[in-house]
């Protein structure tokens, strides 16, 4: 189960709003390669890992990327403040806030609704592993094109961290995958699915 | 001087326990390191104590850590951890009734 801390992994203390930042920034709240989409996917996925240690680090960077999701959330919070009509109209951030105001919700910058759709949760450990890595590779692409375009050096800091973590990540689930194959036969990693068959159906 | 010392201890708390998950995750892909395991305790034990500071001058961040003897309870109106910058929130001015 879950504990909550009252404090952000990493701080976020932005000074200037700056909506039209916050209307791409919302990518990484509730895009596909968000860290909402991260955290269902690793959440969902350990519960049919049949590897402990796999399903554990399953749980604990699933939980780490709730606590990404928080600092997204922060960031767009902060941007997102003291806005006149004006700003908001000239900025292209009318059309979120006619629908959500200044509130939070798990979209993509150009619309797309949160969707369980842009993640899979297989039940095959190679699988499931596989769309780890590169979901990590997709965030720190979204961070990246998210840092070209962000001017302000108190916003680019707690992206700059969300970043580096990806990269943490990446590396973690390629240790991971190296820990299911050597659970598997060598001489054919597909030779069965570790979370469903009991014995090698396939050849 | 209040908030130097407030943003110190949680400078402190970020820090060690920003170790602490790091280490977490090193820990689940090699659970032997030695040299990991004396560093992650190392730095937990950083964290409660910076924590157990920040919890008895400024209330808790966890609920779990809530001091009795206040007699008050301050979990509630802790601030929330996304304000900063432009975002503030305020207190309510009066709790909820049911009557």
């Amino acid at each position: 189960m879950w504990n909550y801390e009252k404090r952000l992994q990493y701080p976020v203390k932005i000074s200037k709003p700056n909506p039209r930042m916050a209307q791409v920034i919302i990518s990484q709240f509730g895009g596909p390669d968000g860290e909402l989409a991260a955290s269902m996917r690793y959440l969902s996925q350990r519960y049919s890992m049949p590897y402990r240690e796999v399903s554990g680090l399953l749980t604990d960077i699933g939980t780490e990327e709730l606590a990404h999701l928080e600092i997204v959330g922060a960031i767009i919070c902060q941007l997102t403040k003291n806005l006149t009509p004006e700003e908001i109209t000239a900025s292209g951030f009318d059309k979120y806030y006619v629908d959500h105001t200044t509130a939070l919700w798990p979209q993509a910058a150009g619309g797309i609704p949160f969707n369980a759709c842009e993640f899979q949760s297989k039940g095959d450990a190679i699988t499931d592993l596989t769309e780890d890595l590169a979901a990590e590779q997709k965030a720190r692409t979204t961070y990246d094109n998210i840092l070209r375009l962000v001017k302000d050096p108190e916003i680019s800091d707690p992206i700059r961290f969300l970043r580096a973590r990806e990269v943490v990540h990446f590396q973690r689930f390629g240790e991971g995958l190296r820990m299911v194959q050597e659970q598997l036969d060598s001489r054919n990693f597909y030779a069965f699915n570790p979370e469903f068959d009991k014995v090698k159906q396939l050849q | 001087m209040n908030d130097n010392r407030q943003d110190q201890l949680m400078k402190q708390i970020n820090e060690a326990n920003f170790s602490v998950n790091d280490l977490t995750l090193y820990l689940d892909t090699h659970p032997e390191d030695q040299d990991a395991l004396k560093l992650f305790h190392q730095t937990l034990k950083q964290k409660k104590e910076a924590a157990q500071e920040y919890e008895k001058l400024y209330g808790p961040l966890e609920v779990c850590m809530t001091s009795e003897g206040t007699g008050k309870w301050t979990w509630g109106s802790m601030p929330a951890p996304w304000e900063g910058g432009t975002c503030q929130c305020g207190t309510m001015k009066s709790g909820s009734n049911t009557l």
